[in-house]
Order: structure tokens, then sequence, then C-alpha cells
């Protein structure tokens, strides 16, 4: 009887709840459905990576094949030039990752205010072009007949260089584009994070008679540890996957030995070949290491530095 | 006194180098934009042989009025237009709601509902089975499908609902509620006045995402060409010039040098709602930022 009762105004007092916040409900809602529909119904789909799916039967009816898709890859004579090639790109990428620290460095030392915003603000711009414009830029200035570049290294005596469509430059090509694009944007971060730190201690320091060398190795670089070991967690977490859509534009039949990476693999074995089960085996494996490192990457760094995503 | 002096030597020495360094990367990155802008309303044949450096050369608007007949350029200008105000419009309807009950206490389960949103941005199912996912919906070769993708971002979500966490007072809120305000009279009167600046922000990231996107273009509308984005008609005009590169090196004639300037015309046009939009929205990427830059 009483069990009853308690159940009664508990039921109430939801009912209460509900009628009061609903509307929180609703607000959230489209969004979870959205998720729902277009993440979590895909991740169920790649249950097709163990099936042979096909179209007519639907993703239930097709027949299991257990790891023969991934099997397949692995044994392939291409599958260890495309992991070398999307390691060497996501690697190399990697490597510039100190270049927007460094850059935030030298614009936290600026002096006028003014400059610093003004030359900031033409630093976010390439930020804002497209994948597709800059890959048009980028060949434009690098053609080979009559490129910008082309042009100033044939006036200073050299030959003209087939810059995209050589495949021993299409990594240096997509690293320092994606530099340029980027760079500006990518500091915003560090600078927010430098101006956070307490002028107390560079005032302290400099009594003590720190160089500003000093003070950018012994406070800037110390204060803003955690934005930086938080940001290359993130980046190492996605060390698998290159972005598919700059390197299908930058991929030619000539440089294809370098520039097919997993992403552009699995777009032209999926979408274009229709091989749906092998290509989503493809990009789970790509999935299944993304997650892998990022939870240990995460997991070295709360031990060394006690800083973590998670 | 001697090391005072030292010291403010190296102390302008710094400033020297510091300055340089900056102005210099700020260059580089002007100048390959200067290039383009220059060279679209440069003579054809300057532009052709590689002259136009550091002034125009000649003065042609060809190049301009050669981009404007072409149809595919103009429908993909069209269909970008769309996609960008009406999927902008999408993100925003279902992104800062969401981010403004996230941030509530009050919403029971919002845990579990981040970890859901914010377990996306790590693990997906890939290309594939979301193709299928499309395809089965009968979305593939619509316009919606380009709406639909990509219709919420997880980082804007978070990015708005610490805004509405940190910033909003909670007093006022709750003497909105003491007053009878409902959750969308306070939401609307009062909390959205309040994040103007969060959401130009929001607003900005959401519309140069769609605006140069064309994955879902190549991805979706395999089929339709006359749906295409401006960046997916750009990619499909300009992109496949290259290959008759050889061509270009025989003399070049007014019309094969157009032919080639046209690309520079087209990243113009291609760039310019940006370019307008630029000065306007530059005063909102440091606060989004500062927004942004959240721990864990």
């Amino acid at each position: 009887m009483k069990k009853n009762e308690n159940l009664q105004s508990k039921n109430n007092s939801f009912l209460r709840y509900l009628k009061k916040y609903y509307w929180l409900y609703l607000f959230v809602l489209p969004a979870l459905i959205w998720y729902v529909i277009f993440h979590y119904i895909p991740m169920g789909g790649v249950v097709i990576a163990f099936k042979r799916y096909s179209g007519v039967r639907g993703i239930w009816d097709s027949p299991w094949v257990g790891l023969k898709w991934f099997k397949s890859f692995f044994s392939s004579y291409y599958s260890t030039t495309i992991i070398r090639n999307t390691i060497v790109v996501s690697f190399y990428s990697l490597l510039t990752f100190p270049l927007p620290i460094m850059l935030a460095l030298v614009l936290n030392e600026l002096k006028h205010k003014r400059v610093k915003q003004t030359l900031q603000t033409i630093m976010y711009a390439p930020h804002f072009i497209s994948t597709v414009v800059l890959v048009t830029m980028l060949n434009l200035f690098f053609s080979k007949s009559n490129g910008f570049v082309n042009n100033i290294i044939v006036a200073l005596g050299g030959t003209a260089y087939d810059f995209m469509t050589k495949p021993n430059v299409f990594p240096h090509m997509y690293v320092w584009s994606g530099v340029w694009e980027n760079l500006g944007w990518n500091c915003i971060i560090y600078v927010a994070a430098l101006a956070g730190v307490d002028p107390a201690l560079h005032e302290a320091a400099a009594i003590d008679g720190a160089t500003r060398l000093q003070r950018i190795r012994h406070i800037n670089i110390p204060c803003i540890l955690p934005t930086i070991v938080i940001t290359l967690i993130l980046k190492v977490g996605h060390i698998m996957s290159v972005g598919a859509d700059k390197v299908l534009l930058m991929k030619n039949d000539l440089n294809a030995d370098t520039a097919q990476v997993i992403s552009t693999y699995v777009y032209e074995r999926g979408l274009i070949s229709g091989d749906y089960s092998y290509a989503a085996a493809v990009g789970l494996f790509v999935n299944v290491v993304n997650l892998a490192m990022l939870i240990t990457v995460n997991k070295i760094s709360k031990k060394v530095t006690e800083t973590s995503l998670f | 006194m001697k090391k005072d002096f030292k010291f403010s030597i190296g102390d302008k020495a710094f400033d020297i180098m510091s300055y340089t360094i900056a102005i210099l990367f700020t260059l580089i990155c002007l100048y390959p934009l200067y290039l383009v802008v220059i060279n679209s309303f440069s003579d054809p044949l300057a532009v052709a042989s590689g002259e136009v450096y550091i002034i125009p050369k000649g003065f042609s608007l060809d190049a301009y009025k050669e981009a404007f007949k072409n149809g595919d350029i103009m429908l993909g200008y069209a269909n970008s237009l769309f996609y960008t105000i009406l999927g902008t419009l999408l993100n925003m309807v279902l992104t800062i709601p969401a981010a403004y009950a996230l941030s509530k206490s009050k919403l029971k389960g919002r845990n579990f509902m981040m970890l859901m949103i914010v377990f996306t941005m790590y693990f997906s199912g890939g290309l594939v089975p979301t193709y299928i996912l499309t395809r089965g919906m009968g979305l593939l070769n619509t316009r919606t499908v380009v709406l639909v993708m990509g219709a919420v971002n997880a980082s804007n979500l978070i990015v708005a609902r610490t805004f509405f966490a940190s910033s909003i007072p909670k007093e006022l809120e709750e003497a909105a509620e003491i007053d009878g305000c409902s959750i969308p009279q306070t939401f609307f009167q009062i909390v959205l006045p309040l994040s103007k600046a969060m959401l130009g922000v929001i607003l900005l990231y959401y519309a140069v995402a769609r605006w140069n996107n064309f994955a879902s273009s190549l991805y979706y509308q395999p089929m339709s060409e006359e749906l295409h984005s401006l960046q997916m008609v750009i990619k499909r005009i300009l992109l496949q010039i290259r290959t008759n590169q050889t061509l270009e090196n025989e003399l070049a004639d007014y019309y094969a040098s157009l032919f080639e300037q046209i690309k520079y015309s087209v990243i113009v046009i291609a760039s310019l709602p940006l370019m307008i939009l630029y000065p306007f929205l530059q005063k909102y990427f440091d606060k989004g930022v500062m927004m942004g830059s959240v721990k864990g």
C-alpha cells in the first residue's frame, strides 16, 4: 500500500517535471534524431564489412563472410602502398604541428595591438578559401607551362618542373599548401591561451634579469602546454584519416603512386566501383585504428603530462 | 648601466625579428590571393604567358564575361546559394535550441546525450554505410541530401552549449521563470538576444562550410549534375583542364589564353560572397575561438 503510494507520487512528480520541462526535450530531440539517423544507423550498417552485401538482398539478408574482405585487403599488393601513403602524408602533417605554436609565440611579442590584429585578420583569410579553389590555385601557380613558380625557377636559370604530377612531390604539395591554408587560423587558439598568461610572471622574471627568449621558454610555453597537449591528442586521433576531399582533387593518373590514400581508395572502390562491403571493411579498419590511437595517446598523456581529453 | 644598454639592444633586435616574421608570413598569405585577383582582370595574353606578378597588365573583363556566360557555373552559383541559405538555416535550427537544452542541468539524461554526440567525433560508420543509408532513403541525387548531410556539427554545438552555460547569467533566466515565462519565451526573448556574438560565429562557421562544400555533391549526387554546388561545378570544369596541358604549350592565341584566365575569374567569383562578408565578420573570429577553446 505504502509502496504503491510512493510509486504514484513518484509518477506524479515525474509528470510534473515533464509538464514543466518538456520544452527542453523538444529543443534537443530534432538534433538527437538527426544523430541517430545519420550517425548511429550507419554505424550499425558497418556490419556489411563482414557480409557480402548486395543491394537486392539488403543489409540483413546478405550472407556473412567473416573477415574475408579484411584478409583480401591486407593480402593485396596495393594495401601496403595505400597505408604507407596515408601514414606518410599524415605524419608529415603532424610534423608541422609546432608551426602554429611558434607563430603564436611570435605574434604574442608584437607590441602594437592594432598591427597584430590586422596581421592576424589577413592570416585567417586562406582558411576560408574552399578546397577546390585552393587546388585550382596550386594548379595555376605550379603549372609547368607558365605557372608563376616555374617562371621564377626558369628566370633564375633552372628548368621548369612539373610539381602537380610528380609522385615524389605530392606529399610536399599536400602538406605545405595545408600549412599555408591553416597556419594563421590554427594559431588563434594559442594566441588566446597566451593572452591568459599572468603578466605578473613576466614582470617578476624581468626583474630577475630573464631575457625575453628565456621568458618565452620558461613562462609562455609551460603556460600553454595543456592547450598544446589537447590539440596534439586530437590530431593523433585522426592519424589514419587523411581527408578524401583535397587528395581527390590533387590526385591524377601520374601521381597516384603517392596520392592514393585510404580515404580516396574507399571512395573509388565503394562509390565508383560498387564494392560496398570491401570498401566498408577498409573504412572500418581506419576508424578502429584512429579510435585506438586516440585512446592510447590520451592514456599516455594522462600519465605523463596529467592533461587528457577524457 | 652598460648592461642595461646591451639589454635594450637585444630587445630591439628581438622586436625587429618578431615583426619581420609576422609580416613575412602575412605577405605569404596575401600574395597568392592578390595574384589571383590581378590575373583575373589583366590582359589574357599577358596572363597566359605568366607576366603578371606585381601589378596588373592591361585591362580586360573578358574572362569574367566568359565565366558568366557559362551556364553550368551560373547554375552552380544558384544551387550553392540555395544550399548555403537553407542549409545554414537548418544548421542553426537544429544546433542552437539543442545546445541550449543541453546546457541545462534540468534536462535529465543530458550526459548520455552529450556522450552520444561527442562519440561521433571520434568514430563513424564511414562513407559507404552512409551512402547506402542515403540510397535506401531515396535521397541519392536530390537536393535534400546536400541539406541534410552535416546538418549538425558537434564542435559548433559544444561551442554554443558552453556559451549558454557560462555566459548567460542564471539569475536572469530564474527571474524570467518566476515571472511566468515559458522555456521558449525565455529562450527567444532573453537568451538569444544576449548571444548575438556567439550566434554570429556559429552562423559564420556553418555558412562557410556550406558554401565551400563539394563532397556532398560528389558522393551523393553522382547522376544529377544540374543539382551540383558551385564548388563541384568548378571541380568538374577546372580540374579536368589540367590534362590538356600539352595543348597549352603551343602558341597561345587569344582564346586559349582566355580559357586559361577564366580559372582566375572563376576563383574570384566563387570566393566573392566570403570576401564581401569577411570585413563584417572578422571581429567575431577571435571571440569565436575564445568561446571554442574549452578544454576537455
